[in-house]
């Protein structure tokens, strides 16, 4: 399935110049593929974690919130290494990282610093205004819930994720 | 990444001096350690090689490093 989605991806994004062919190299490939396997993830479980609450979250209960946990985990788990297995099958081997690689994904690491940084603290900055104004703040996400708050960090953690793979693709586009 | 401080920038002749040699880029990628799109960067001049990779594309051209990659301020 993976090898079939990379081949789509480098038809996808093959581009023809004059003397030379210039395709994607592996890191990109695998940025796409991430992103696109991420997002598709984090959406399918939140929509049927949302769709269990009447398309909200503040009423998670801890079981639903572990259970969607354990869910993206794995997940994520068997996507990422099959994006690395279907990359280095073709020449069974691991792609071959060269140093503009290794500063695009430095790029890419940095970008998720920030914005995991930038989340978790709007985060922390909610919570203690939905604690301290009870009712006064718009649309409230019960964060003063452990399952809520569970779930918004996680999904933090995806947010960071799918910034450090779209950093990576800006700059290898770029 | 090809920018460098104070509004200069590393510009190369890359391209040319492999056509003359008659390389792809696949070639000299091999050569000097690095990825085709990485060659295919720095001849577009959106990436400044480090020292390291200049040093190793002039000597693949047996020319001198100030023939292959020049400062513009």
């Amino acid at each position: 399935m993976f090898d079939i989605a990379a081949d789509a991806m480098y038809r996808i994004f093959y581009i023809a110049s004059e003397r030379v062919e210039v395709i994607m190299s592996d890191q990109e490939k695998q940025a796409w593929l991430s992103l696109i396997g991420s997002g598709l993830i984090w959406v399918c479980v939140t929509a049927k974690l949302a769709s269990h609450h009447g398309w909200a979250l503040s009423g998670l209960s801890a079981a639903d919130a572990l259970t969607a946990y354990v869910t993206l985990v794995a997940l994520m788990i068997v996507v990422q290494v099959g994006i690395s297995v279907g990359l280095a099958a073709p020449r069974r081997a691991a792609p071959f990282k060269d140093e503009r690689d290794a500063a695009i994904a430095a790029i890419g690491s940095r970008t998720q610093g920030l914005i995991t940084l930038v989340l978790v603290n709007l985060l922390i900055l909610r919570t203690f205004a939905e604690s301290l104004w009870p009712g006064q703040a718009n649309g409230s996400l019960g964060l003063s819930a452990m399952p809520v708050m569970s779930y918004a960090l996680v999904s933090t953690l995806f947010a960071a994720h799918l910034g450090k793979e779209i950093a990576i693709i800006w700059r290898y586009r770029s | 990444m090809s920018r460098a401080g104070g509004g200069g920038r590393v510009v190369n002749r890359v391209r040319e001096l492999r056509e003359v040699a008659g390389m792809t880029q696949a070639e000299l990628a091999e050569r000097v350690a690095a990825t085709r799109q990485t060659i295919n960067a720095v001849e577009a001049e959106k990436y400044a090689p480090s020292l390291e990779l200049a040093f190793r594309i002039a000597r693949t051209f047996r020319t001198p490093f100030e023939d292959v990659f020049q400062f513009k301020a």
